[in-house]
């Protein structure tokens, strides 16, 4: 069961690396926070492969290409995507949390969920969105 | 038929409550059986004896008051956010957190609630307004700092179920924090 869920986060992760990659040409002003997010997307894509090998199951491989749930164009376009796919994160790593006892796991879960909050809020900010903040990261409500 | 060794294996025996339930060995000689037997019964009467204070500390052993739900206080902190942000009118998005935070509260009191339904009478205390600190973007800040912190440590030790939940408030807390970096 928590296999399942952690193959489910792990699709968002390479969601959310390749919209980086995408959004990028879109966001110059902000190119340094853009890399910062593809960084830590990809140290957590190559630790989330780790866990499943360990734990005996084939990672899931990232599609070709994703579909972003606005077309992407500008800047604000781009700013939202990369708000969707970081919500989307926060959805499957609280997936992932309510899924597992094992408490190394659920520690990464966590920190996943909280540091996708956190750069989604930074993205809401760049936006100028308000409320800037999402009261329950991973909740499709909040 | 009644050796020191016999005496042992029966102290041991009485340990466990599934040997009770063993047929007695059988025996090549019937009139050893019959001593067997009556020391099967004898075992038995051991075994009642020693069961008995066993069965009165494992009967006793609930009734101390079960501790306090650990998504209690995680609610009244998040209680105590909403009314100091409330208070903070100077910080333009002590609104926002203010609102964010009652929301946690009630999420987290409706899951308490629910796991033990409370008596009538126990309506959390009237709060006293908080007294306006000095600087509140840093009182904002580390009341924020401090909710991420417990609910990130309260998660790890909570059943799956809950963990969810939990683990939202924290990172709803890290965002909540990032408006105001």
């Amino acid at each position: 069961m928590s296999v399942e869920s952690v193959q489910t986060a792990l699709g968002t992760e390479h969601a959310a690396l390749w919209t980086y990659g995408m959004v990028s040409a879109f966001l110059n002003e902000q190119a340094a926070a853009v890399a910062e997010g593809s960084t830590l997307h990809r140290a957590r894509r190559d630790t989330t492969e780790r866990w499943l090998r360990d734990h005996g199951a084939t990672p899931n491989p990232p599609a070709a290409a994703y579909l972003p749930p606005a077309p992407v164009s500008d800047g604000p376009s781009a700013l939202a995507a990369l708000v969707a796919v970081e919500q989307d994160t926060c959805a499957a790593w609280r997936g992932v949390l309510e899924r597992t006892d094992d408490s190394g796991l659920r520690t990464s879960a966590l920190e996943a969920l909280t540091t996708a909050a956190v750069r989604a809020t930074r993205w809401r900010k760049a936006a100028g969105s308000a409320p800037a903040s999402i009261t329950m990261p991973g909740v499709a409500s909040g | 038929m009644k050796t020191p060794a016999d005496g042992i294996s029966a102290t041991v025996d009485d340990q466990t409550i599934s040997f009770a339930r063993l047929p007695p060995r059988r025996t090549a000689a019937g009139n050893m059986g019959r001593v067997i037997s009556e020391s099967v019964s004898r075992r038995r009467v051991l075994f009642a004896v020693a069961a008995a204070p066993l069965a009165v500390a494992c009967t006793a052993e609930p009734s101390p008051p079960p501790p306090p739900d650990p998504l209690s206080a995680l609610a009244a902190q998040a209680r105590a956010d909403a009314r100091l942000a409330q208070a903070l009118t100077t910080v333009p998005a002590a609104a926002e957190i203010a609102k964010a935070r009652a929301t946690h509260a009630s999420l987290l009191q409706a899951e308490v609630d629910r796991e033990r339904p409370p008596q009538s009478s126990t309506v959390p205390p009237a709060p006293t307004a908080p007294p306006t600190p000095p600087d509140p973007l840093a009182a904002l800040r580390t009341a924020l700092d401090e909710a991420v912190r417990e609910a990130s440590a309260t998660v790890t030790s909570l059943p799956a179920y809950r963990a969810g939940l939990v683990g939202s408030v924290a990172a709803g807390c890290a965002s909540l924090r990032e408006v105001l970096a």
